[in-house]
């Protein structure tokens, strides 16, 4: 317990990786922010009872997906009555991704040299469901081993295998075109 | 079975999370097979896509946002964080407190029924309640209509044959005060008899629930209390003049009543329990707050405040003033204003006898108060037309025989000096009368039933004699009556009085006013004279 990191070591070393993961899961910098500010700050009131199981970064990662999957157990609970996909009504294409970006925020990774194949995975990444979003973007993005993303997410290792495989084979049927080019 | 595709395993395979065993199996598959390599690839590439999504740095201001937050999160969760401590203790105490009170004040309330009509004491537990109070009263089986120098002064009630008993109720079964009133008293009379109906809903009817609220009982109380006619809750005294309370008083409203939750019968009988406390406890409350006291600036004067032959002993004086005493007739005398609990049964007891039938009643000539007492009408009613002609006859007997006057007085009058005097706005019989009292029995007996003085005041009634004088009992007014002046005149005797309501008071108090005067002892007949 003797080597906690202050609070300012900790949040140095894990406010811009948390923020980075909440950007991938929710899909938008302001309610990125918001879930990242919100699971720091139970990081950091938690932070004295930390027990070093883990390293610091799988126990802030666990914790800001618990906190994102509680925001989406509630938001379904909120809205299940209130908004249905147009697609729904329209038998628009499943295919096509739903946009998530609020209405006036510039996209996401805007300006950078993989521009395009940057928002096509994004957007590929947000048509998925909320549990293979954050297995895919753990394992990709942040390089977390099945075991601790297992324990993030509070589920099987075998789950998590296939819960990956599956979603990179949904992510591969979406991005078709740009891995067959490549 | 190295022939089945490996698509599953690949995903794993990228990550190296396989087995040895399962890596072997993969990697031996996929040099036969161009599908799972082809697979193999496009996973590899999506993979490397994503993980190729770029880094993002922290937006502007977000490490001051985050602060930010934190301290307000913080501040909510804790809202007296800023207090110092003893202050939160004290705030968390009293908090406590406050709660514990409203809890068991709660709890208390909440054992009452939803509600009880207001006379809903049943028929049986009334009768049993009214024949242990004012056992005469049952026992009597018509009206008493007796004539005589007691009951001279109120004549409306004599002879009224159905109100014998509300009366008794009204009067307190003789009791010096009681602040019941005919009405109240009639009432109840009539839910004695089942007449319900009659009396007034002063509570709605019971709701189908099964917690009773503080609402529920105040108003149950409100409608009890306008029920009985109390105007005013007395709170018990130690200690009074009148020391005939049963030893099974309720000492307040709650007791008998168990401090239990209750079934709605239990707590119907128990509210039942209240009504009855409530009106005992109001009741005796009124008896014991009766003061003798002065009336119109008249200072008593008691025992050692006189002086000469007067100030004998009691237990001297009685027994020679009793065999000294003259005959006398008992006459036919009304008891309705007679304390119950020390009426003889014998009618012709010394008490009865006490009762002097001597006196003659005399209205006063050509005067019309703008607003007599109900106590003067009932002796001008009273008054027999006879007796003017009888005192005129000796008018001229005594007539010049003496010496000063009182200011009332004309100047014929030989006015008796007063040897003593005693008054109060209550504690009287509370029905108009007056007599003129000349045995030491007499005295005694009236000293018992109107304890003037603490204890029995020497008179010596061979040369001394008392006038005492009453007046009807009021229910809403601070009454008073006073003897102005004894005096001698054209051979009878005079009593001047003077009944007055004093309007002075704020808030007027049940009254039944009496005045005891003792004079020097004259043997002629007596006349009493309202006076203004």
């Amino acid at each position: 317990m003797s080597n906690l990191p202050s609070e300012e070591q900790f949040l140095e070393a894990n406010a811009q990786p948390v923020y980075n993961l909440a950007l991938r899961l929710v899909g938008n910098p302001s309610d990125a922010e918001d879930l990242a500010q919100d699971a720091l700050i139970r990081a950091l009131q938690a932070l004295p009872k930390f027990r070093g199981e883990s390293s610091t970064t799988t126990w802030v990662y666990r914790i800001t997906v618990n906190t994102w999957k509680n925001r989406v157990r509630s938001e379904k609970r909120r809205s299940f009555w209130k908004t249905l996909p147009l697609s729904l009504f329209l038998g628009a294409d499943e295919s096509e991704p739903e946009m998530s970006l609020p209405d006036g925020e510039p996209p996401l990774d805007q300006g950078l040299e993989t521009e395009e194949s940057a928002r096509a995975v994004h957007e590929a990444l947000m048509t998925l469901d909320a549990e293979s979003r954050a297995v895919v973007v753990l394992r990709d993005i942040k390089g977390q081993s099945y075991q601790e993303i297992a324990q993030a997410l509070d589920l099987p290792e075998g789950t998590v295998k296939s819960r990956i495989s599956r979603a990179r084979e949904a992510l591969k049927r979406r991005l078709k075109s740009f891995v067959e080019s490549g | 079975m190295n022939d089945r595709h490996v698509q599953d395993e690949l995903s794993a395979y990228i990550d190296d999370a396989l087995s040895e065993r399962e890596r072997r199996r993969v990697d031996a598959h996929m040099e036969k097979c161009a599908e799972c390599r082809a697979e193999l690839a496009d996973l590899r590439k999506v993979s490397t896509m994503v993980a190729a999504l770029p880094e993002h740095e922290l937006p502007g201001g977000f490490m001051a946002r985050l602060h930010a937050r934190r301290h307000r999160e913080e501040a909510a969760a804790a809202p007296l964080a800023w207090f110092p401590l003893p202050t939160k203790t004290a705030a968390l105490a009293l908090t406590g407190v406050i709660a514990c009170l409203i809890f068991f004040r709660e709890v208390k309330y909440r054992l009452a029924p939803a509600v009880l009509p207001p006379a809903a004491m049943s028929s049986l537990e009334l009768d049993a309640k009214m024949e242990k109070a004012f056992p005469e009263e049952r026992e009597k089986s018509g009206p008493v209509a007796h004539k005589g120098a007691w009951s001279g002064l109120a004549g409306e009630d004599d002879g009224a044959s159905g109100a014998a008993a509300a009366r008794g109720l009204a009067g307190g079964g003789g009791r010096p005060e009681s602040h019941l009133n005919p009405e109240t008293a009639e009432m109840l009379m009539r839910a004695a008899r089942g007449e319900r109906q009659t009396l007034p809903p002063a509570a709605p009817p019971p709701p189908r629930r099964s917690r009773i609220g503080n609402e529920d009982l105040r108003r149950f109380l409100d409608a009890q209390t306008k029920a009985l006619g109390i105007k005013k809750i007395i709170k018990p005294v130690e200690a009074g003049p009148v020391g005939e309370e049963s030893p099974d008083q309720p000492q307040s409203i709650w007791s008998g009543v168990e401090n239990k939750p209750m079934s709605k019968d239990e707590a119907k009988t128990a509210m039942r329990r209240m009504t009855k406390n409530l009106y005992e406890i109001n009741q005796q409350a009124s008896w014991k707050r009766a003061p003798s006291v002065p009336i119109s600036g008249r200072t008593p004067k008691l025992l050692t405040a006189s002086g000469g032959g007067a100030t004998r002993g009691a237990a001297v004086g009685a027994p020679a003033a009793m065999k000294a005493a003259d005959k006398f007739d008992a006459g036919s005398i009304a008891y309705t204003g007679a304390n119950a609990r020390s009426k003889p049964k014998s009618k012709q007891s010394v008490a009865s006898q006490m009762l002097i039938v001597k006196s003659q009643v005399v209205e006063k000539p050509k005067r019309a108060p703008a607003a007599p007492p109900a106590a003067v009408l009932g002796m001008a009613q009273a008054m027999p037309a006879a007796v003017k002609d009888e005192a005129g006859k000796s008018a001229e007997a005594e007539a010049g025989a003496t010496a000063d006057s009182g200011k009332e007085a004309p100047a014929k009058d030989r006015a008796l000096a007063w040897q003593r005097s005693w008054g109060g706005s209550t504690g009287g019989f509370g029905e108009a009368g007056g007599a003129v009292l000349k045995t030491a029995a007499e005295w005694a007996d009236l000293h018992r039933r109107v304890p003037f003085a603490a204890s029995l005041p020497a008179a010596d009634f061979t040369q001394e004699m008392a006038v005492v004088i009453f007046a009807d009992r009021s229910m809403t007014k601070s009454r008073t009556v006073e003897v102005v002046s004894v005096a001698e005149q054209e051979g009878r005797l005079l009593v001047r009085y003077r009944t007055a309501v004093d309007e002075a008071k704020d808030a007027p108090v049940p009254s039944a006013p009496y005045h005891i005067v003792v004079v020097p002892r004259s043997d002629l007949p007596f006349t009493f004279i309202q006076v203004p």
